[in-house]
């Protein structure tokens, strides 16, 4: 379970994050929703521990620090990739799999989101759609208990979309736990279990 | 993953991010060759003659014969000059001014006897403009071996008012005074030898040019680290911050940066020390005494412009320090590194800096090599690059989503 | 277009990019400084270890002699002690006085009488090694001199006492025999001033107008002419209107400096310098196309500075010799700013020049924009 008790996160004068507490139970799919410049982002961040909270903390299975990280995988909104490589060096590189386990893996994430087409080009030659599920899948190269994605569809057209929903559903489906932040509720809502939503930093059910 | 993938990852991102690491790698070439353009007589030193001069001699006396004799015969020997009798003092200054010949010296009648009156008497160099370089460089070394030699017609001067003193004879006093002037133009012939060197003048006459190079060498290993920096900023406020990487993985992504680096900044190496080995005949023993500096100065620089990067949260930003650090540096190099009345801490400094220890074994090691200068040195390199390394990780470490 | 509002924004930004702006101070600083404290060589910081092995008394001398040069600092000392000092970079040098130097000269013999290490990471050893030869050559001179007196029939003792007496300051009187050069008649012949506060400050206004010129990378890519192009602008005033702050700032700091050079012929240096300074912003236009961004070219534009500045000979002298580089410099607008500071005709050569090169900028940044993809 990631438990987050009182995140607070301010920027100057202004407060992106207001007293959140929330949990995520094994198994569990939850859609953090709100509009945008709502704190989505930044409190998917503080989940995901790359983002150090002003105050409050944020616990995987009891754990904290380095241990409760390497439970938690997690998908920025931003294309964080490196451009100058192919789409498998990303992911051999990204992957803190090794050896056989990494190339098989690779392969899989390369099957589901189809990308086989381009998985030999550079990145920085990519459509935004392309780079997206690139970036969702170097997230996938590892071993995680729980996902948490940040804005997974934008930018993808209806089939991308699908391809990524059908992968989230086969986590699911293996027991992985997963937040998910959208604007549009509706594509992604047949996986989610519960919804939560965010509004000027607060979060409400 | 194989380790040494990272750094051929590395290696691909560096070189991959547009013309940025080339023109980094390549940035030495216009440099060198504009140094070569002004120092294009050096070059062809020993290579055959370049210039030619006019001479005459009015004075009638059989030692100012022989001085000059000695001094023209050593330079036609090296095959630096061609020399043409004239019997005017206006014919030579005539062919200067044409650019029939470079330079021509005017010994004035009476030089002998004015010098043994202890009268000074002063010989003229007459030179072309558009062959100053080469003929300055002549003349400071003729000026300074001649200047000694016309105080050392003093002591003869004194020998000879004792022998006056004495009630010697005429002859007597004339045989004293040849005969100290054959032992001071012997002493003169002799002066490479005083230092176990051959020749008459002008040792050492390139040492600014030893310094020159290897403070360029450096200078330009230095900016080819730029695209290190750069990457290595983005790197940290774009990519590494945004994902949760290991401390363990994060090491090896440092680790084939810094290697990555090197590789750049050695590549740079690789095309400007066969230039230099054209510029100057350097012996090989000496040239291969240089590939170890060469290799910690490439690990040195790129592990300083990794540690400038992590610094930065923007590369442009990164830029600028590495530029203004870069030129501050060599600046200091330049001007204080030999320096000792400056400010201890500054002098310090200098002794530790390792832009200054790349170039000291660049020239020194280049034509010179001075063992425990050479171990200093050294020392220097690796200590900074420990140094810089531990630097550079602990900030990569803060900077990354750890 | 607001070509007005363009400017204002423009110089705000320079204003506020205090990375760039520091050249600027730098430039100043270092220009005034150079009119005002240039040539004095200063070479009495460098320490020589001076190892005197020698049995005799004439290593001695030497070492008198040699503390009468003012050219470098002497410290006598072991020779473990000098290794040390010239490892740790505290020494540039070491003379070394073989053990039988006394001996050897007693017998007329010069072979190896000093050993010297000389270490090359430094400008200023070039007159070391003729300097060392020179003081023992003196010492040399002195005791072949002195045999020559003892040789002389009825010398006594008390005369070699008064030739030693009197040899003492010998070598700080003139010498009796001497060489002068005098330069061909084509050019100067007397030494003048070079101006190179003036000189060397243009280079650092060269190079500021190139690496704080990052909106010039824009110049080639397709979207901002053809934005331009669309709300019925013209790229050339566009371009005028951007760069001039950047002109102003370097125009700005020109002025202590030309103040404090001393220049007889202010006005002409001071024209001269408007028209070189708005030709380096067409040259920056051109670096800046080519660059793209400014990882480039911070790379780029100082060794492009430095090669204009070169050939046009205001970083230095063009080698006499180079009389065709020269000729060539008349396309670079550094070329008549050096013909302006040296009193020379100007003006024309120089708005030519600026001409050109406004018209080379415009015209290769709108060559870059077609070839750049979108």
């Amino acid at each position: 379970m990631i438990e987050a008790k009182c995140l607070v996160k301010r920027y100057g004068s202004y407060t992106a994050v207001d007293d959140a507490s929330l949990s995520l139970e094994k198994g569990e799919v939850v859609a953090l929703l709100g509009s945008n410049g709502s704190g989505k982002s930044t409190l998917l961040s503080m989940l995901a521990m790359v983002l150090k909270p002003d105050s409050g903390e944020v616990t995987v299975d009891g754990l904290k620090g380095k241990q409760a990280k390497e439970k938690v995988a997690y998908v920025p909104q931003e294309i964080v990739l490196f451009e100058e490589l192919t789409v498998m060096e990303n992911l051999y590189a990204w992957s803190s799999l090794k050896g056989k386990e990494n190339t098989e893996r690779a392969d899989y994430l390369v099957n589901e989101l189809e990308m086989t087409d381009f998985k030999r080009k550079r990145v920085d030659r990519l459509s935004g759609g392309q780079r997206r599920r690139v970036n969702l899948a170097v997230a996938l190269m590892g071993k995680y208990d729980y996902l948490l994605l940040d804005e997974p569809l934008a930018g993808i057209d209806a089939h991308g979309g699908e391809c990524i929903e059908h992968l989230l559903k086969k986590e699911k489906e293996k027991g992985c736990s997963m937040i998910l932040t959208e604007h549009n509720p509706t594509i992604l809502l047949p996986l989610t279990d519960r919804s939560l939503r965010i509004e000027r930093g607060h979060l409400t059910v | 993953m194989n380790p040494f993938m990272f750094i051929l990852y590395d290696i691909k991102r560096l070189f991959g991010r547009g013309k940025t690491a080339f023109i980094a790698m390549l940035s030495p070439i216009p440099v060198i060759l504009m140094f070569a353009m002004f120092l294009a007589p050096i070059l062809t030193q020993g290579n055959g003659v370049f210039f030619s001069g006019a001479i005459l001699n009015e004075d009638d006396s059989e030692s100012v014969d022989q001085l000059m004799n000695i001094i023209i015969n050593y330079e036609v020997k090296k095959g630096n000059v061609t020399v043409y009798p004239v019997k005017e003092k206006e014919t030579g200054e005539r062919m200067v001014d044409e650019g029939k010949v470079a330079v021509f010296m005017h010994i004035p009648p009476d030089t002998y006897t004015d010098s043994m009156n202890g009268k000074r008497a002063v010989m003229e160099f007459y030179y072309a403009p558009s062959r100053a370089f080469d003929a300055l460089t002549f003349y400071t070394g003729i000026k300074s071996s001649i200047s000694v030699f016309g105080q050392g017609i003093r002591l003869v001067n004194i020998a000879v008012g004792i022998a006056e003193k004495l009630g010697l004879r005429e002859e007597e006093i004339f045989r004293i005074w040849d005969e100290g002037v054959l032992d001071l133009q012997n002493v003169f012939i002799h002066r490479g030898r005083v230092i176990g060197k051959n020749g008459i003048f002008l040792f050492g006459a390139d040492y600014h040019f030893r310094f020159a190079i290897a403070l360029l060498f450096a200078t330009c290993a230095y900016m080819s680290s730029f695209p290190i920096m750069y990457l290595t900023s983005l790197d940290l406020s774009e990519i590494f911050s945004k994902r949760s990487i290991p401390t363990k993985r994060l090491a090896v992504y440092f680790i084939a940066r810094i290697i990555s680096g090197a590789i750049l900044i050695l590549s740079s190496f690789l095309i400007m020390f066969p230039v230099a080995r054209l510029l100057r005949q350097i012996q090989l023993d000496f040239a291969l005494s240089v590939i170890p500096g060469i290799i910690l100065t490439s690990f040195v620089f790129s592990s300083l412009a990794v540690l400038l990067g992590s610094m930065f949260k923007r590369g442009q930003s990164a830029l600028w320090a590495g530029l203004y650090f870069g030129t501050a540096s060599v600046a200091s190099v330049a001007f204080l590194s030999d320096k000792t009345d400056i400010p201890e801490a500054l002098a310090c400094l200098m002794r530790i800096s390792p832009l200054r220890a790349s170039v000291s074994i660049f020239s020194n090691g280049m034509f010179n090599l001075m063992i425990e200068r050479y171990a200093f040195d050294m020392f220097v390199l690796f200590s900074t690059f420990v140094i810089f390394s531990a630097a550079g990780f602990a900030l990569y470490r803060k900077r990354s989503a750890l | 277009m607001n070509y007005l509002a363009l400017f204002k924004g423009r110089a705000r930004a320079l204003l506020m990019d205090f990375s760039s702006l520091a050249i600027i101070i730098i430039a100043v600083a270092v220009s005034i400084y150079i009119s005002k404290y240039s040539g004095n060589e200063n070479t009495r910081g460098i320490i020589i270890e001076i190892v005197n092995e020698d049995k005799g008394m004439l290593g001695s001398r030497l070492i008198d002699i040699l503390s009468a040069e003012e050219t470098f600092k002497y410290h006598v000392t072991s020779y473990d002690e000098a290794i040390r000092e010239v490892a740790g970079n505290k020494a540039q040098g070491i003379i070394e006085i073989v053990p039988d130097f006394s001996e050897k000269i007693g017998r007329g013999e010069y072979e190896s009488l000093v050993h010297i290490t000389v270490m090359a990471d430094s400008y200023d050893m070039t007159t070391f090694t003729e300097m060392v030869i020179n003081d023992v050559i003196k010492v040399w001179s002195e005791k072949l001199v002195e045999k020559r007196i003892g040789e002389i029939e009825g010398v006594k003792q008390d005369d070699l006492t008064l030739f030693r007496e009197e040899i003492r300051d010998v070598w700080k009187r003139e010498s009796l025999l001497d060489i002068e050069s005098v330069m061909g008649k084509e050019e100067k012949t007397e030494e003048e001033e070079n101006y190179f506060g003036i000189r060397w400050y243009a280079v650092f206004a060269m190079f500021y107008l190139c690496i704080s010129g990052t909106w010039m990378c824009n110049y080639s890519s397709t979207g901002l002419l053809r934005r331009v192009s669309g709300r019925g602008g013209n790229i050339a005033f566009l371009f005028i209107f951007q760069s001039l702050p950047g002109i102003i700032i370097a125009f700005l700091g020109f002025i202590p400096v030309l103040v404090t050079s001393g220049h007889p012929d202010p006005v002409r240096v001071f024209v001269s310098f408007l028209i070189y300074i708005c030709s380096s912003a067409a040259f920056a236009l051109i670096i800046c196309c080519m660059s793209g961004k400014f990882s480039n070219l911070v790379l780029i534009s100082p060794i492009c500075t430095m090669v204009v500045s070169l050939f046009s000979g205001l970083l230095c002298e063009l080698p006499d010799w180079a009389k065709l580089w020269d000729s060539a410099s008349v396309i670079i607008p550094g070329h008549w700013l050096y013909d302006a500071i040296l009193e020379k005709r100007f003006f024309l050569g120089s708005m030519l020049v600026f001409v050109v090169w406004f018209m080379m900028g415009i015209g290769i940044s709108w060559i870059f924009s077609k070839k750049k993809k979108q």
